[in-house]
């Protein structure tokens, strides 16, 4: 049972990252919830392992480890198209600038 | 009582996310995710996961939590959003929570789903140990799936190019001169670059008889870069710049130069040839820190602020 903590760890931090993506309006706050949600997969990856050899499998890990890279990579990404998209006008609040699209 | 210390630890992350996800503030809320990355690597400590807790430190707290600061400021957004349930009722918030849950869900069918029969886990300590490798990550890494490496690589440079690409026709902010310069953050630099250097030579070696490895040691170096950068040592090279170009692309190229050459030489792409594995990793890890610390130093934009002057 005791093995069962940091899977269901990654299982709430996976919920919380999901329903943060969608509840919150701004651009920068669903894309810290990506990334929270990012951490919650890299959880259940590396520990859930753990419950069946009672050993840290180092297979998962390195694949985790290929998935923060790859998040940075995303994250940047991501981040200047925020600021490309404010840069040119639309509203960094994302149901904003869904109200402003409808507009003729 | 360590399932105690296990469940306190779980709770102290669990806590850090919601505050983080909840609040009003946006740089509350990225203060909050540099915590949060800390203590989600003592979890991986905890799981003996050290390789991990190394990649999560420098790369998930600090390149991606300095990321979103820069970020900040350059957006200078003023007024946050808020999922308002005063203000809407709550049956605004009915989306999200389904949303969260429909996620939890699907993360406790992974951990209620059967298991596999055939493990990994002994079957990779083993042929780590007859390559001679004593870190099995690092063997994994970029000996066993060698390939996936270096497509990681592709992914970073990826993503370097097409932030160049919408940062185009954007003026480059200069550094602040010699007068201008931050006697406090000079001085800072001044002990902490040297410092960063030697580590990050020392975690490249030593990756492959414990943790550490090209990643982490070029995280700490991109760090350092961008301290140069903030503190003016150091013009940003634009993105024209030949120079940073080649270095940025220098991990891809050796790593793809080693692809090659295996193939050619033992038949298998990065299969290298026997008692070899070590220099080859070494070589190739070497050339991918200052790669990977030019990529990601050149990911910050706009680093080095103008002074404010005081009406500001």
């Amino acid at each position: 049972m005791s093995e069962l903590v940091f899977p269901a760890l990654g299982a709430a931090l996976l919920g919380l990252g999901f329903g943060a993506v969608v509840g919150r309006r701004h651009m920068l706050m669903k894309i810290i919830a990506l990334n929270v949600m990012a951490s919650g997969v890299s959880l259940l990856l590396v520990t859930l392992p753990a419950r069946v050899h009672g050993t840290t499998d180092a297979v998962p890990q390195a694949m985790v480890l290929t998935g923060i890279v790859v998040m940075v990579a995303a994250t940047a990404l991501a981040l200047a198209l925020a600021v490309r998209m404010a840069d040119a006008g639309a509203d960094v609040d994302v149901v904003q600038a869904g109200k402003e699209g409808e507009q003729p | 009582m360590s399932t105690a210390f296990d469940v306190i630890l779980a709770l102290l992350v669990l806590l850090l996310a919601l505050r983080m996800l909840s609040t009003r503030g946006l740089f509350q809320a990225v203060i909050l995710f540099v915590s949060f990355g800390l203590a989600l690597a003592l979890v991986w400590v905890r799981v003996g996961a050290v390789d991990v807790a190394l990649a999560e430190v420098a790369l998930g707290a600090g390149v991606t939590g300095a990321l979103l600061v820069n970020t900040l400021r350059r957006l200078e957004t003023k007024a946050p959003d808020w999922l308002d349930i005063a203000r809407y009722g709550p049956l605004r918030a009915i989306v999200p929570a389904a949303c969260g849950l429909a996620a939890a869900a699907a993360g406790a069918v992974a951990i209620a789903a059967p298991r596999a029969e055939v493990p990994l886990a002994p079957l990779v300590l083993e042929t780590a140990a007859g390559v001679g490798i004593g870190n099995p990550v690092t063997a994994v890494l970029l000996d066993f799936r060698g390939y996936d490496t270096l497509l990681e690589i592709a992914v970073l440079l990826s993503g370097l190019v097409a932030v160049w690409a919408l940062e185009r026709g954007r003026p480059a902010v200069p550094a602040p001169s010699d007068a201008a310069r931050e006697p406090v953050l000079a001085e800072l630099v001044r002990w902490i670059v040297p410092l960063a250097v030697i580590t990050a030579v020392y975690l490249t070696w030593f990756g492959s008889y414990g943790p550490g490895g090209a990643f982490q040691a070029g995280a700490l170096l991109a760090g350092a870069g961008v301290l140069l950068l903030a503190a003016g040592f150091l013009q940003p090279a634009g993105s024209s710049s030949f120079v940073l170009r080649s270095v940025a692309a220098s991990g891809l190229f050796a790593f793809a130069a080693a692809a090659l050459h295996t193939t050619i030489a033992t038949g298998g792409m990065l299969r290298y040839p026997a008692g070899t594995a070590y220099y080859w990793m070494l070589g190739i890890e070497f050339v991918l820190v200052v790669s990977i610390a030019a990529i990601l130093a050149d990911l910050f934009v706009d680093v080095p602020a103008a002074p404010r002057g005081p009406a500001a």
